[in-house]
């Protein structure tokens, strides 16, 4: 079975792949936490 | 396929679990919302230390007995402010303040019901408790101006409490019934 392109880099870039995965989740985890984007509203 | 991708990523895994342990301390549900901020009836919950919840309603009334000494009846109402962060889709903290009071068009004639609290925080926050409260002016007088700030802090098990908010309320009532909120983070 013919794989796909993503699925054949990342065989040949694994330490890429885990540098992109460490950026996306300190990403998300500032996100979540309100560090990268926060909104204070009054009401 | 997905066991080549399965093999790809096997290396990821030890520091996938290292991060999920990073991650914000707790989770906690969204605050809940906030009534409207100027209310004429309604339903008080008052939460109590052991963990009681008491239910009394309320609603805006004439004061018939001072109304009669002046031509402008005295009235009653429940002012709030709220201040709210969010990451833009849930909260992160929630700091409310709300002060009643009764007016009859040159003084502020009583004050009542007052309260702050925290209204809820989300994942990785923690709420630290009150820090300072102000007030000046008072009943017989022509206005009362009540501000409270609070601490609310992000935090994790790995890191402990690294960004730290101290958001302020401030409402200020007048005699003749109207009022002001403002409020800030500092």
């Amino acid at each position: 079975m013919k794989e796909l392109r993503a699925v054949t880099w990342i065989r040949s870039h694994p330490w890429w792949t885990l540098l992109a995965l460490l950026i996306l989740l300190v990403l998300f985890w500032l996100w979540a936490s309100g560090l990268l984007i926060s909104i204070e509203t009054e009401s | 396929m997905l066991a080549t991708l399965v093999s790809a990523l096997r290396g990821v895994l030890p520091l996938l679990v290292v991060l999920a342990a990073a991650a914000p301390a707790h989770a906690a549900p969204p605050a809940p919302a906030v009534a409207a901020e100027e209310e004429t009836s309604g339903l008080a919950l008052e939460y109590s230390a052991d963990g009681s919840v008491t239910e009394t309603a309320w609603e805006e009334e004439a004061d018939t007995a001072t109304a009669a000494e002046f031509d402008y009846p005295t009235r009653c109402k429940r002012v709030s402010v709220t201040r709210t962060k969010t990451n833009g889709v849930w909260t992160l903290w929630s700091y409310y303040q709300r002060q009643g009071f009764c007016h009859n068009g040159s003084k502020v004639t009583s004050l009542y019901d007052y309260l702050r609290r925290n209204n809820g925080t989300g994942p990785g926050w923690d709420w630290k408790g009150h820090i300072g409260k102000w007030s000046s002016g008072g009943a017989g007088k022509w206005s009362y101006t009540v501000g409270t700030q609070g601490h609310y802090a992000a935090c994790t098990v790995i890191s402990g409490c690294f960004v730290h908010n101290f958001p302020w309320l401030q409402l200020r009532v007048l005699g003749n019934g109207s009022w002001a909120k403002s409020s800030g983070t500092g």
